[in-house]
């Protein structure tokens, strides 16, 4: 007999072998699939935890970057006062009242020996340029670690809102265990899973998944501004086109098909520029009044404001409300009538503005690549809320806040471009690098003379984890 | 044990069903094969106490691994492999250290087509049963499931002679012993008891 016949025989018979199985049999299966399921909650219940714990320190690690960042801020000298001015004084009389005496100010870095104030009892000072829409609020100092509070209360939360299920378990059933033998997958199974999983990849990606990540980004943020005449002519220009900083947060991010997924998250970021001299004071930035300063050392000096017993000075994204004098500095008046404002603030060092942000985004991605490698390219616009308004000086003494930037929007709307590179670290985890633009789509400034808009390239670095991946 | 043919759209739904924890679906999948699956899980197992324990653990993989199952082949097909890689599974543990046997000739056993259609179900399913385990697997590897002896040899650890010659003799067994149950059946019916 043929051996193909003989099998074929067998074969038709034995398909028709069904004997009926112990009665017994689903109610095991069922309750094994219950032990199943509680191992699987167990994990994923440690899995958000850990993904908590891991967004917690990114957190923290912002915060500390930040916090880092203003070591070395010394309080307002207690011992300085500022005249507040009593009169008007005409053009006419300007060069009368100054007591500004240029030899006095070469010995400006000895500490001790700084003149505190140059401003005399009579020294009458021309308010005629105050301006508008200065508010006697003032920054609470922990107005940054308030809102950081506020924003891990957020992500504990959104974390709170993720559904407590897990449909990536494809390939941890070799923790399955029943009684005395345990069901590790075969290399068959793998081959069978990974082989589905990549016909699920390549043809039919799963509907319905959930992304959440964390993500730390390093950034460089600049500004575009533009200003009236007339408060240009007593600002301090620029002195670094941008500054580099760190943002952090979490994304969470909902994939509608194979090649659209919606974004969103909440991450914080800072922004902020320096400034140095006024150009009005120093011509084209040079030390005017330090021409025998030492070659090494730069000398800040700009023009500045008095109204209300407030010392102002206009900045590029905005007046700047000092809360007290800086430490080693030193305030006259000027004998240059051309500027507005006539008294000038010389010091070492330079201003720093910085704005933090926490921004919620809501970005559409597109998904050009999905194999180990993923490439997608994402755009939307954001919700910039502000939660920190700071002014810093460098100085010699080291970094000291002096106050705040009048009239900044607490809430800002930016645009984002990116591009973003994934790599699958395993069936739900992967690593992601996202390089990012951001822009301002208003005027962070709400004045109607001061046009500021921030942007920041930031390089977004995280890791993604996939919840209910099908 | 119910066993009506569910269509694609109902099949789809217990799918999901299943995928979603449903225990409702997960029944009705398992009324929809287990009986068939037993029967596959009892052609490779030593006993049926080892088929029981396959069935049970063939299941809980199909439950928990369902979501991963695209729609694009037989859902049948898909449980079956399940339940014959968790039978080798089980044979590969049992029998690690099973000595290689080779016998590359054997004599083809005359067999009659008479003797072969006479023979039950029942009776060629334990002369399967009786074969040596290896020959066992190989034979049901071979004729039930369709796989060639690369296949086979990947799956079993054993090399493509070793599968060819285990084949020729689980065949030559099963032969011998279908004949000699069929000439015990004309005998019987010679001389009933």
């Amino acid at each position: 007999m043929e051996d193909q016949y003989f099998d074929k025989v067998i074969r038709e018979k034995m398909e028709g072998f069904t004997p009926s199985p112990p009665a017994n049999a689903f109610s095991n299966i069922k309750a094994q699939m219950e032990v199943v399921a509680t191992r699987k909650r167990r994990a994923v219940f440690i899995r958000i935890a850990m993904a908590a714990a891991l967004i917690g320190i990114a957190m923290i690690t912002g915060w500390l970057y930040t916090e880092t960042d203003n070591q070395g801020t010394k309080p307002l000298a207690e011992d300085k006062t500022i005249q507040k001015e009593e009169g008007v004084v005409t053009e006419s009389n300007k060069k009368e009242s100054t007591t500004y005496n240029p030899k006095k100010t070469v010995a400006v870095p000895a500490k001790e020996t700084i003149v505190k104030s140059a401003i005399s009892e009579d020294t009458r000072i021309n308010n005629y340029a105050a301006l508008p829409g200065i508010t006697d609020e003032k920054e609470a100092p922990g107005t940054i670690r308030e809102s950081m509070g506020q924003l891990n209360y957020l992500t504990a939360r959104l974390i709170q809102v993720i559904p407590f299920e897990d449909r990536s378990e494809a390939l941890r059933l070799n923790t399955v265990k029943k009684g005395t033998f345990s069901t590790p997958l075969s290399e068959d199974e793998k081959e069978l899973i990974a082989m589905n999983t990549s016909a699920n990849r390549k043809n039919d990606m799963p509907a319905n998944s959930w992304k959440v990540g964390i993500q730390l980004a390093p950034g460089y943020s600049s500004n575009t501004s533009s200003h009236s005449e007339y408060y240009a002519q007593n600002m301090a220009y620029s002195g670094s086109p941008g500054k580099t900083n760190m943002g952090a947060g979490f994304s969470i991010a909902y994939k509608a098909n194979k090649k659209w997924s919606i974004k969103s998250g909440l991450y914080y970021s800072q922004n902020g520029q320096d400034s140095k001299n006024s150009r009005a004071v120093s011509g084209q930035g040079s030390n005017l009044f330090f021409t025998q300063a030492p070659a090494d050392k730069e000398i800040f000096n700009t023009a500045v404001n008095f109204s209300g017993g407030q010392m102002t000075m206009n900045s590029k994204a905005g007046i700047i409300e000092f809360t007290g004098t800086p430490q080693n500095t030193e305030l006259l008046t000027t004998m240059d009538g051309k500027r507005a404002y006539s008294n000038t603030l010389l010091t070492q060092g330079e201003f720093s503005q910085m704005f933090d942000f926490v921004e919620i985004p809501l970005y559409l991605s597109y998904q050009l690549l999905k194999s180990k490698i993923g490439i997608e390219l994402l755009g939307g616009i954001s919700a910039n809320f502000l939660v920190g308004n700071n002014v810093y000086m460098n100085g010699p003494s080291g970094k000291e806040n002096i106050g705040r930037t009048a009239d900044i929007s607490t809430l800002n709307y930016s645009g984002t471009l990116g591009a973003g590179v994934e790599y699958a670290l395993g069936e739900n985890i992967s690593f992601s690098v996202e390089p990012r633009f951001s822009y301002f789509l208003n005027s962070i400034n709400k004045r109607s003379d001061v046009r500021y808009r921030p942007y920041r390239i930031g390089i977004y670095i995280g890791l993604n984890y996939e919840l209910n991946k099908k | 044990m119910i066993n009506t043919e569910p269509d694609l759209e109902d099949l789809k739904n217990i799918v999901k069903g299943c995928a979603s924890g449903d225990s409702n679906a997960q029944e009705k999948l398992y009324n929809m094969f287990a009986s068939k699956m037993f029967g596959v899980c009892l052609r490779y197992a030593k006993d049926s106490m080892e088929a029981e324990d396959n069935l049970q653990e063939g299941f809980i993989k199909v439950f928990t691994n369902i979501k991963n199952f695209r729609h694009d082949g037989s859902l049948e097909g898909w449980v079956r492999r399940i339940m014959v890689n968790v039978s080798l599974e089980k044979y590969r543990k049992q029998h690690l250290t099973y000595p290689v046997e080779d016998i590359s000739v054997y004599d083809g056993q005359a067999l009659t087509e008479e003797a072969l259609d006479k023979s039950s179900l029942e009776d060629l399913f334990h002369l399967i049963q009786q074969l040596p385990p290896r020959y066992k697997m190989v034979f049901n590897l071979y004729v039930m499931e369709g796989l060639n002896h690369r296949e086979i040899s990947k799956k079993m650890g054993i090399s493509e002679g070793t599968s060819k010659s285990n084949l020729a003799r689980a065949r030559d067994i099963l032969k011998r012993k279908v004949q000699g149950l069929h000439r015990e059946l004309k005998t019987n019916t010679k001389y009933p008891v």
